[in-house]
């Protein structure tokens, strides 16, 4: 591993909920970690598994999925139906092997822009001990 | 057999159904899917432990639908995905004409599934057809009960490996993979219209049959058969190149069967578990 | 010219040793109960008995998928980067049936546009088959003329003599110059069984007449038999990505703003999106239709455009089929209707 690697984290977050977390972290002023990099949806329900592999195959070393609590979605059920496709999805790629250490689901309010700080900076420590993950990226390496 | 095909013909010959989906024999130790529209033609029906296509498939084909009503010659498992494309509402259940045939398990000679019994046939509960119009055949006495959780002894087995061994025999497996979507066709509940790798704006899947198109693609289908899959292991036996897809569509239906209470293709007053919700679902995976 | 022989353990020493020298060799490997000719490795479990593989050799020199160049887009323009395609190729374990499909397909890929890329790996492969020892119903090679020993599109011919090896007949100068380089693989004798031959052209029977066959498909494109033929077909493209001369591809990029490979992929007739057009029109919207074409293609168009039915006859397609769409049948079922015409 190269010194100066940085892992690089990719956030699917809500636009209701997290993404003004996340915006309210900014402007108290928290500190959290650069090398998250958000990516705003309407909705958790909005944010189809296939975003969360698509990401690392595309060579994230990890992914954060984050949406308002259950009861507080903007549209009502968004995230209870979000809830259950991750159960389902979480269950598939732990049975093909691909390491959910680095796939982070969380509930994170507007109110809470320090929970959504720390967990960034929490996940990116976990990331840096785990390294780059490589191994959806090698699979890119075609023989021909 | 005899009453089977007289009752095809009765239908056909009264005009009941316009075509009746069935199996037929081939040269060989085996039977293959049958479309018979003439009444004349029924005597070609047979049924025996070599029937097992899943004939829920064709239900969906673009010239069945047209047909007004078709007749269907069913096991449990096949009814189990003609109740599911029911509850999905992709077509009437006063549209199929079920003749529900009572089984005693399938069997496919000469290949590494020289016994489909040991899969799906070993836990299937419904060997006596549980929705029929008419049941053909003796009730079979050993069936597995219906409240009885489901268990596959490879996913059991599977499930012993460490996350890196699990990777590397998917690598392995997946990069055989060459793309030819029999498993996507021979699936009764793939039904869409225009499938997801069938998209190119946006592509969100490598089009390529290289391992990371093979995995791509496998997991996808996979996942979208979550809480619909019936068990019928027809991706796994048209499989030209013999890859255990069953373990990933296992996995699910355990998966959904734990956390939902669900199994597809029973009920037909279910909703898909993946449409629906309840507020106290479990979450323990959530920060 | 004394006789030569190769054993299986010399065989499958050779291929290792030409894989790990830059060579790439194909051969067929046994996984999960099933052989399939593919990439050869080191740990690769090599293994000749068998009756016929799943896939066929075509993957050697047509593969399923290929990066045919990449790009990167900056401020001074486009850059383009070709692949390389010097490496030769050697391929063993095909039979006659798969060999006798590349002179077929090199008629296509040579016509009025000339695919550098299979006509380059042609050129620079050495294809070494194994004589048939084993037929089922299934097979049907005798019907277009082939023959399970057949010699048409090898260069180097092993017909078994014991259990363990085969004669080697070199039949064209690579395959001379390739035994020769080789030399040290080969032996001047081998302790034959009796058992050996196990097939001649007459245990495989002619069933057809391919000349009849094209004469009705080409006065009944519109017939209810097509319909009768393919009536449990479901679509997908099993059929014709294990069939030796099934040569459809399709081109995709995969690509970012600023660079991007482009790859040329197996795409399939049967597939019900191979001819939707832009507009949504499909002008083959039902299987049948689309049945028709893989058959038509074979046994009728391409006689017009090459004078070969791009058919070998090893019937593949057959057992690769889930719903048992058989081509023999089928071709047989257009036979009778032809009748004594």
């Amino acid at each position: 591993m190269q010194d100066n690697w940085e892992p690089k984290i990719i956030a699917f977050v809500c636009n209701w909920c997290t993404y003004a977390g996340a915006d309210l972290a900014g402007t108290s002023r928290f500190k959290y970690a650069s090398n998250v990099r958000i990516i705003k949806t309407p909705c958790s329900g909005r944010i189809d598994p296939m975003f969360l592999v698509h990401t690392l195959e595309k060579g994230a070393d990890g992914v954060m999925i984050s949406g308002c609590h259950p009861n507080d979605c903007h549209y009502n059920e968004g995230n209870f139906n979000a809830r259950r496709k991750y159960m389902v999805m979480r269950a598939l790629l732990t049975q093909l092997g691909i390491d959910m250490e680095r796939i982070t689901i969380s509930w994170c309010s507007a109110s809470e822009g320090i929970k959504f700080a720390n967990l960034v900076n929490e996940v990116t420590e976990k990331i840096k001990k785990l390294g780059p993950y490589k191994d959806i990226v090698q699979l890119n390496k075609s023989e021909r | 057999m005899e009453q089977l095909i007289q009752k095809a013909k009765d239908l056909l010959s009264k005009k009941e159904v316009d075509a009746i989906i069935g199996y037929c024999a081939t040269g060989k130790d085996e039977a293959k899917p049958a479309l018979i529209y003439q009444a004349e033609d029924a005597g070609e029906l047979i049924f025996n432990d070599r029937c097992y296509n899943n004939l829920a498939v064709y239900l969906t084909r673009k010239d069945v639908k047209k047909l007004k009503k078709i007749g269907i010659v069913a096991k449990g498992c096949d009814i189990r995905a003609i109740v599911n494309l029911i509850i999905e509402n992709q077509i009437d259940r006063e549209k199929v004409y079920i003749i529900g045939m009572t089984c005693n398990g399938v069997v496919k000679p000469g290949s590494k599934y020289a016994s489909l019994k040991s899969g799906k046939c070993d836990v299937c509960k419904v060997r006596n057809p549980h929705l029929a119009d008419l049941v053909i055949g003796d009730k079979v006495t050993e069936q597995v009960p219906m409240d009885k959780k489901i268990k596959h002894a490879d996913l059991e087995e599977f499930e012993k490996k460490t996350r890196e061994e699990k990777w590397q025999f998917w690598v392995d497996q997946l990069s055989r993979c060459i793309r030819c979507n029999a498993c996507r066709q021979a699936c009764p509940m793939c039904y869409c219209n225009r499938c997801i790798v069938d998209y190119n704006t946006p592509q969100w899947i490598d089009t390529r049959s290289n391992p990371k198109g093979g995995m791509a693609w496998n997991l996808v289908r996979a996942y979208h058969l979550s809480g619909r899959c019936i068990d019928c292991s027809e991706c796994e036996r048209v499989c030209p190149v013999n890859i255990p897809l069953m373990l990933l569509n296992r996995t699910l239906q355990e998966e959904v069967q734990r956390s939902f209470d669900f199994e597809a293709g029973y009920d037909l007053e279910a909703c898909p578990p993946l449409t629906v919700f309840k507020k106290d679902d479990k979450e323990n995976f959530i920060r | 010219m004394a006789d030569v022989f190769l054993t299986h353990d010399k065989a499958r020493e050779l291929l290792i040793h030409l894989s790990a020298n830059g060579v790439e060799a194909f051969g067929p490997v046994e996984k999960d109960g099933i052989h399939i000719i593919e990439k050869i490795h080191e740990q690769s479990p090599i293994n000749f008995d068998y009756f016929i593989t799943t896939n066929s050799i075509k993957e050697a020199l047509f593969p399923r998928y290929e990066k045919i160049l990449s790009y990167k887009i900056s401020q001074e323009g486009v850059e383009v980067e070709d692949v390389p395609l010097d490496k030769s190729i050697v391929i063993m374990g095909g039979h006659p049936c798969d060999a006798a499909s590349i002179p077929l397909m090199e008629k296509l890929f040579g016509w009025d546009y000339k695919d550098k890329f299979f006509l380059k790996r042609r050129e620079n492969s050495v294809v070494i088959t194994l004589a048939c020892e084993e037929a089922d119903n299934d097979c049907f090679c005798t019907s277009l003329g082939y023959s399970p020993r057949g010699e048409v599109g090898s260069d180097i011919l092993l017909e078994r003599v014991s259990d363990n090896g085969w004669k080697v007949k070199t039949l064209t100068d690579k395959g001379k110059n390739f035994a020769k380089e080789y030399a040290d693989y080969f032996q001047s004798s081998l302790e034959a069984d009796k058992k050996y031959p196990k097939l001649a052209d007459k245990d495989v029977p002619v069933q057809f007449d391919p000349k009849k066959v094209k004469k009705w498909i080409d006065g009944h494109f519109e017939d209810s038999l097509w319909e009768k033929i393919a009536s449990n077909c479901w679509s997908c493209a099993a059929c014709t990505y294990v069939c030796p001369t099934c040569h459809c591809f399709d081109i995709t990029d995969d690509a970012t703003m600023w660079s991007g490979i482009r790859t040329k992929n197996w795409d399939a007739c049967t597939l019900p999106y191979f001819t939707l057009h832009a507009s949504m029109h499909n002008p083959r919207e039902e299987h049948f239709q689309r049945y028709r074409q893989r058959i038509n293609h074979k046994y009728s168009i391409y006689v017009n455009l090459f004078e070969a039915v791009s058919c070998t006859g090893c019937g593949r397609c057959s057992r690769a089929c889930g719903a048992r769409v058989n081509i023999l049948e089928a071709v047989k079922m257009i036979d009778n209707a032809a009748g004594g015409k």
